[in-house]
C-alpha cells in the first residue's frame, strides 16, 4: 500500500502532464509496466465492493418472505463459479414459486423487487446494481433435478445456492443457443468435470450425442 | 543491444495457454466477478465507440466503483 501510495503521490504532483522519467519512476514504485498506479491482487479484498453481496441479500429476502424458493445461481455465473469467467450479461436466478398454479406468474417477484426500489428493464431486474433474470422451471425436469441438487455456497459472505459444475453445464447444453455451447467449451477447457457423473446426466436427458457432437470431436 | 527470440513450438503454446486457463478457474470467485465486470466495461465501450448499443456493466451507476473497477490489475 505504501509504495502504491507514493507512486500515486508522485504523478498526482505532475498533474497528468508525466515526463517519461516520472512514469519511469512511479512504475518501479508501483510495480507496473504502465505509469498510473494500479491495484495489487492481495489488496482486493480491502478495496473492491462486493459485487454480487448485496444483490443475493435482496433475493435471500425474497426468500424469508415467501415469494420464492430455493434461488439457485445458474447459468454462465454458476459456469464461472468452477471455470474461468466468461461475458455475460445477467445473472440467472432459478427458483421455485410457492403455491403456484399451472400458469408461472412471475407478477409477485417484479412487483416486490420494485416496491424494494429495483428498475425493471424487459425480462431482466436491475437488483443492486446487477441485472438479474428469475427463471422458474416449468415442466423442465432437468432443471428441477439440478435445482434439487444445487450446492449451498457462500458468495461475498451471503449464502446462497448455486448448480453443480455438471447439472450447470448440462442445462446449459440443453438451451442449445451458439453463445452456450461457446461458454460449454471455454469452461471444460479449464475446469475438467466429473465425466462419469456429467456423461450420466446428459444420457439421462438425450444430450450425450450432441455433447459428443459438439465438444467431444 | 541483441534480441534473444525463444522458439515455442504450437503445442508449447497450447500448454502454457492451457495452463493460464485452469489457473483462472482456480481464482476465488470474487475475483472471477471482478475480472467479469471489467470485460463489460470493455464490451460496453467498444460497442459505443463502434456505434452499436450495448448493455451497460454492472454497477456502471455507481462511478466509484467503475473507478475501483478500472483500476484494479487483474
Amino acid at each position: 500500500m505504501k509504495r502504491l501510495t507514493r507512486a500515486a503521490k508522485l504523478l498526482g504532483k505532475l498533474g497528468g502532464e508525466t515526463t517519461s522519467a516520472a512514469r519511469a519512476e512511479a512504475s518501479r514504485l508501483n510495480g507496473t509496466k504502465g505509469g498510473r498506479p494500479r491495484m495489487r491482487a492481495e489488496e482486493l479484498s480491502q478495496e473492491i465492493p462486493p459485487i454480487l453481496g448485496p444483490t443475493l441479500e435482496l433475493i435471500n429476502q425474497l426468500e424469508r418472505e415467501e415469494i420464492i424458493q430455493k434461488p439457485t445461481i445458474g447459468g454462465s455465473i454458476a459456469l464461472m463459479y468452477y471455470a474461468q469467467p466468461v461475458k455475460t450479461d445477467d445473472l440467472d436466478v432459478f427458483c421455485y414459486i410457492p403455491n403456484r398454479e399451472l400458469l408461472i406468474d412471475l407478477g409477485p417477484i417484479y412487483r416486490r423487487l420494485e416496491e424494494l426500489g429495483c428498475k425493471i428493464n424487459n425480462l431482466y431486474v436491475n437488483v443492486k446494481g446487477v441485472d438479474v433474470q428469475f427463471l422458474v422451471p416449468a415442466n423442465e425436469p432437468l432443471v428441477e433435478e439440478a435445482l434439487a441438487n444445487a450446492a449451498p455456497v457462500s458468495i461475498d459472505n451471503v449464502t446462497t445456492h448455486i448448480f453443480e459444475y455438471e447439472y450447470a453445464l448440462a442445462v446449459k447444453a440443453e438451451a442449445n443457443r451458439a453463445k452456450d455451447w461457446a461458454h460449454i467449451a471455454t469452461a471444460v477447457e479449464s475446469a475438467a468435470p466429473n465425466k462419469e457423473k456429467l456423461d450420466a446426466i446428459l444420457s439421462k436427458y438425450g444430450l450425450l450425442e450432441k455433447w459428443r457432437r459438439k465438444i467431444e470431436e | 543491444m541483441t534480441n534473444y527470440q525463444t522458439v515455442r513450438s504450437n503445442e508449447d503454446i497450447y500448454k502454457a495457454k492451457a495452463e493460464v486457463r485452469r489457473m483462472r478457474a482456480a481464482e476465488p470467485f470474487e475475483r472471477k466477478l471482478l475480472a467479469l465486470v471489467r470485460m463489460q466495461m470493455m464490451d460496453y465501450s467498444i460497442a459505443r465507440s463502434a456505434g452499436r448499443t450495448a448493455r451497460k456493466p454492472w454497477h456502471s451507476e455507481d462511478k466509484n466503483r467503475v473507478k475501483i473497477y478500472a483500476s484494479f490489475q487483474g
